[in-house]
């Protein structure tokens, strides 16, 4: 059966510069969670759709959005663990991925600066799924680590610096792999529509 | 548009907008994947662990959900939620017609989907569809009658009497005067009446007889048609669902495959041993094998004991060269001491039973004493079983009953038969061995359980099965006892009552105890090595609730047994290479019989088809100018076959008795092998067929009715194209291809190119032509890829005048075995190639 097909891209917003919550000078507050912090809720769906769409345009003009605007919806939006899954369309995913990543700033009334990662490039929604709740699990897992080494700094500090920079390393090497693959699933799709 | 008051009604009322736009089904639940908004994860814009991980906790748990619901939102109906096999067609519409614990579900599903549901329309006695009420009179005069009825005989105690006497009887004899004593039974022999069956069926078996266990099998599997039952019985065809691969598989590498073979026929003898004996010569039984047969040891010796069976051919009595009946398995019962009776079955397909009667009774009145005969139709029914878990099968479901001695002779059948469970093969049995016990109800015993094997069982069991001590501990089977077999199918309680019991027992899973009221079915089990399977013998009563079993048992390989319909049953016989009666046997009356009807239906199949999309028979080029196809297309046209003093046959004769006769493989070996000249010119007199197995040389699919020449005998050019197709076939895959010396390169290139001169392929103008009428000899029966060698075989029957007229030719004499192989052309019909293939008596 000929179907629309579609890329799911799952899209984490990373803060950086200046904390917006309000214990920004709190030493004690983990890196980690100012790194994922939550986004405010004014950053609707409906804000990010519009958001891509402009950058698209401007981007790539109105041929870009006229190729993106087809099948772009937000299908998950979770403000509080700036978190999002977007569909676009397959064979111009990437126009959105750039718009995403020449995002800089968040819409006009916030303003906030931030980084728009995305983190996984799918062909399903469901794996896309599995790899928000993967990315939970380790979050969490990171944040009781971090939790437990405020309470023994000195001591874990360098441990925990070891494993996060393996787990980081591990993670690198996955989504390298995942993104070749998906990469060659993309392509693999196109030389047969062709 | 008018309003028409007679279309469906909207559901609700309110609801205006046109069919056609509302929603057919009811929306899924929506995908949007709940997400909690920052300000209730962080209630004071507070950032802090406990809550980052509570927010990402949250979202674990509601992307899992979305995941499922998913998952279930791919809008599975409830009819669909049915396991294939058990899916009906009234399933989608009527939700009495699923299982109970999708019909809340079903119902709603109709409801929302608008469907009006009908019940109780698609059963019997209210009749169906527009007709609906149109029998209700009928229905009324019958319980007014019925009701009358139960008014007279509510009398006491002779209500006992006359039901002894129904079931004894059948149901002509029905009781008439309930007063008079029991009847004592007849001396003439009578066919036996199928068993009454309840009211509301009763008009349905009219014209057949159901088995015991139709109503398994018309849930699962096609039935022949209901105007047109197979040998009056109502016969399962083929499951419903895909069973080619699998039916392969359980016959012959994992699991079972189980037959209801309640519909074969069962002829009783009884009488002294000598009668019993003369009869059976009488009647040729197992021509050939008289030798080993009436010795007075070994085999013969053994099967006259009744501890082993023997199948063969049994005759006509009339003439030189008897006419074959059918094959047959005759078993003797094991003499019971103090009488000088001997009892004995015959066990025949329908299609042969009524012939096979008729000589019997008139064989049986010549034997001095006589011997007398009786139809065993309805009282002793069957089921076959094959495959590698057949015996364990068998040893978990059938458990000998309780004895009152505890202390059993290890010898006997039934302290045998547990230990038999790691039987995997027929072949490993006895030839022809034979074990018979009593057996309590299989739904006392439900569900079965794997059966164990014991650690020092091998040892035991290969000990047993060389020594086979049931040869001299079988007592007489009390399957041979008519007052046993009807107790056993008189007691069996109702499955309400076994539920009941089962239900009182205190730990879910124990079996209840057994009660001595329980009923003892006689069971008798042989091996036939003729069919490869496992034949147990059951009062026709006993047969359901043990089927029933049989169908749950979990096999130690997984699993549960198969059951199959009439076409596995040609399949398994067709993977064996071995002719199936009476199917492949058109040399048979029954064979014969069967070919006709065949044909029937395959010329409807022709008509029914547009004629743009039918073969054009008559225009089918078969080359040299030659047009159309020979003989009848849809028939393996055995007449046009029959030699010239043969030749005009009227239709009527044609109808009743086939025009050839069966030769047994043994003989067509020897004739063909002109090792027994004296005979010979006695077969040839009279047209003859044998059957053989045709596997194909090169490439080609034989189907039924395919068409087998032998080389042309006439035409020289042609036969040496054949023969030079034949010799490339074989150049092309030597078997020692390796072990040859390597050629210089430019011989190389000369045998290549010499090897595509010489082998032209199939559609090519040097493709040789299919040889004309004169050297047609026969035609397949039963074609198909055989999954058991991996190519397509065939089973085909050849005329043996054709045949042999070859070999005598003379100069042609090395053509039958060409290379040491009978070598031969099938041409499918409506097909104008030929293949190559080679055929080999079986």
């Amino acid at each position: 059966m000929v179907r629309v097909k579609n890329r799911y891209l799952t899209v984490n917003y990373l803060y950086t510069g200046q904390s917006r919550a309000s214990n920004k000078n709190d030493a004690t507050f983990p890196e980690l969670l100012q790194f994922h912090q939550p986004t405010p809720d004014d950053f609707t769906a409906g804000k990010l759709v519009r958001a891509i769409r402009d950058g698209v345009l401007e981007l790539f003009g109105d041929y870009g959005l006229g190729m993106v605007n087809t099948g772009l919806k937000v299908t998950y939006h979770s403000t509080a663990t700036s978190t999002s899954i977007i569909r676009c369309p397959q064979a111009h995913y990437e126009m959105v991925w750039a718009a995403l990543t020449f995002m800089t700033k968040l819409p006009k009334p916030n303003d906030a600066p931030v980084v728009v990662r995305v983190v996984r490039v799918s062909g399903t929604i469901k794996k896309a799924e599995e790899e928000v709740i993967r990315r939970a699990r380790d979050l969490i897992l990171r944040a009781k680590m971090a939790e437990a080494g405020r309470a023994e700094a000195g001591l874990v500090t360098n441990m925990l610096t070891a494993v996060d920079t393996s787990a980081h390393k591990e993670r690198e090497r996955e989504k390298q792999v995942l993104v070749d693959v998906d990469m060659d699933s993309a392509e693999e799709n196109e030389s047969e529509s062709d | 548009m008018t309003d028409n008051t007679k279309k469906r009604k909207s559901p609700s009322t309110g609801n205006s907008a046109p069919a056609a736009k509302r929603p057919r089904f009811p929306p899924r639940p929506s995908r949007n994947i709940a997400a909690t908004p920052s300000s209730t994860a962080y209630p004071n814009g507070q950032v802090n662990v406990a809550q980052f991980m509570r927010a990402h906790e949250n979202e674990i748990r509601s992307l899992e959900n979305a995941m499922k619901s998913a998952r279930k939102g791919l809008s599975r109906r409830a009819f669909q939620l049915v396991p294939r096999d058990l899916r009906r067609r009234t399933g989608s519409h009527n939700p009495q017609r699923v299982p109970r614990r999708l019909r809340p579900q079903a119902r709603r599903e109709a409801k929302d989907d608008n469907t009006p549901i009908k019940k109780g329309k698609s059963g019997s006695g209210v009749g169906k569809g527009a007709k609906g009420w149109l029998r209700k009179e009928d229905i009324k005069k019958r319980n007014r009658t019925k009701d009358k009825r139960q008014k007279v005989t509510v009398r006491p105690t002779e209500g006992e009497h006359s039901r002894h006497n129904d079931s004894s009887g059948g149901r002509k004899s029905a009781p008439t005067d309930s007063t008079a004593p029991p009847k004592k039974r007849k001396n003439f022999a009578a066919l036996a009446a199928p068993p009454t069956p309840a009211s509301r069926f009763r008009r349905r078996q009219v014209h057949k007889t159901w088995l015991p266990s139709h109503l398994f099998h018309t849930k699962r599997a096609t039935m022949t048609p209901p105007k047109e039952p197979l040998w009056r019985f109502a016969i399962p065809l083929s499951p419903a669902v895909k069973t080619y691969r699998t039916t392969h598989r359980a016959a012959t590498e994992r699991g079972a495959i189980a037959w209801d073979m309640s519909y074969m026929a069962t002829i009783g003898l009884e009488a002294a041993e000598e009668s019993i004996t003369g009869l059976l010569k009488a009647l040729q039984f197992a021509k050939g094998d008289e030798g080993f047969l009436w010795s007075m040891r070994g085999r013969g010796k053994k099967w006259r004991d009744g501890s082993r069976i023997w199948e063969g051919w049994i005759h006509e009595r009339e003439g030189t060269l008897p006419k074959p009946i059918a094959q047959v398995a005759v078993i003797w019962s094991v003499q019971r001491p103090g009488s000088n009776k001997r009892k004995a079955f015959i066990r025949v397909h329908p299609s042969a039973f009524l012939r096979l009667w008729n000589v019997v009774i008139r064989a049986a009145n010549v034997q001095k004493p006589s011997v007398i005969v009786d139809d065993l139709r309805f009282e002793i029914g069957s089921i076959e079983i094959m495959g590698p878990a057949a015996m364990e099968t068998l040893c978990s479901v059938l458990t000998p009953t309780a004895t009152e001695t505890s202390d059993l002779p290890s010898d006997v059948p039934r302290a045998i038969w547990p230990r038999l469970a790691s039987v995997t093969r027929p072949g490993e049995l006895p030839q022809n061995a034979l074990v018979a016990f009593n057996i309590s109800d299989p739904r006392l015993r439900h569900p079965p359980k794997t059966a164990s094997v014991l650690d020092d069982a091998e040892d035991k069991l290969l000990g047993t099965l060389t020594e086979w001590p049931v040869d001299r501990t079988q007592t007489t089977p009390s399957i041979f006892d008519r007052t046993a077999r009807l107790a056993s199918g008189r007691l069996l309680s109702s499955q309400q009552s076994i539920n009941r019991r089962k239900g009182a027992v205190a730990v879910p899973g124990q079996y209840p105890d057994l009660r001595p009221t329980d009923p003892q079915i006689p069971m008798l089990t042989y091996v036939s090595k003729n069919s490869n399977t496992l034949t147990v013998l059951l009062p026709w009563k006993c047969v359901k609730s043990v089927w029933k079993c049989l169908m749950q048992y979990p096999c130690s390989s997984g699993g549960n047994p198969r059951f199959g319909g009439l076409q596995e049953r040609r399949q398994v016989d067709f993977e064996r290479s071995m002719p199936s009666f009476p199917f492949d046997f058109p040399g048979t009356d029954a064979g014969w019989e069967w070919e006709l009807k065949e044909r029937e239906a395959r010329k409807h199949e022709w008509t029914k088809r547009p004629r743009g999309k039918r073969i054009e028979w008559t225009s089918i080029p078969l080359g040299d100018g030659r047009k159309g196809e020979v003989g009848d297309p849809w028939a393996c046209d055995w007449t046009r076959l029959l030699p010239e003093s043969h030749g005009n046959l009227d239709e009527e004769a044609q109808i009743l008795a086939s025009p050839f006769r069966y030769l047994a493989s043994a003989q067509a070996e020897g004739i063909l092998a002109s090792r027994s000249e004296a005979t010979s010119q006695e077969f040839l007199d009279i047209p003859h067929l044998f059957t053989v197995k045709v596997s194909m040389v090169q490439r080609g699919m034989p189907t039924d009715c395919a068409r087998v020449y032998k080389f042309p005998s006439k035409k020289p050019e042609l036969q040496k194209k054949w023969l030079s197709l034949y010799e490339s076939s074989k150049s092309k895959n030597p078997p020692g291809k390796s072990a040859k010396k390597p050629l210089s390169h430019p011989n190389t290139t000369q045998a290549l190119a010499a090897s595509l001169l010489e082998s032209p392929k199939a559609g090519d103008d040097e493709y040789p032509i299919v040889p004309d009428e004169e050297d047609l000899i026969g035609f397949v029966t039963t074609g198909n890829f055989n999954l058991a060698e991996g190519r397509p075989t065939a089973i085909a029957n050849l005329v043996l005048q054709r045949v042999v007229a070859l070999e005598d030719g003379g100069v042609l004499k090395t053509d039958s075995r060409y290379d040491g192989k009978r070598l031969c052309i099938v041409r499918e019909a409506g097909q104008t190639l030929g293949r190559l293939a080679m055929w080999d008596v079986v």
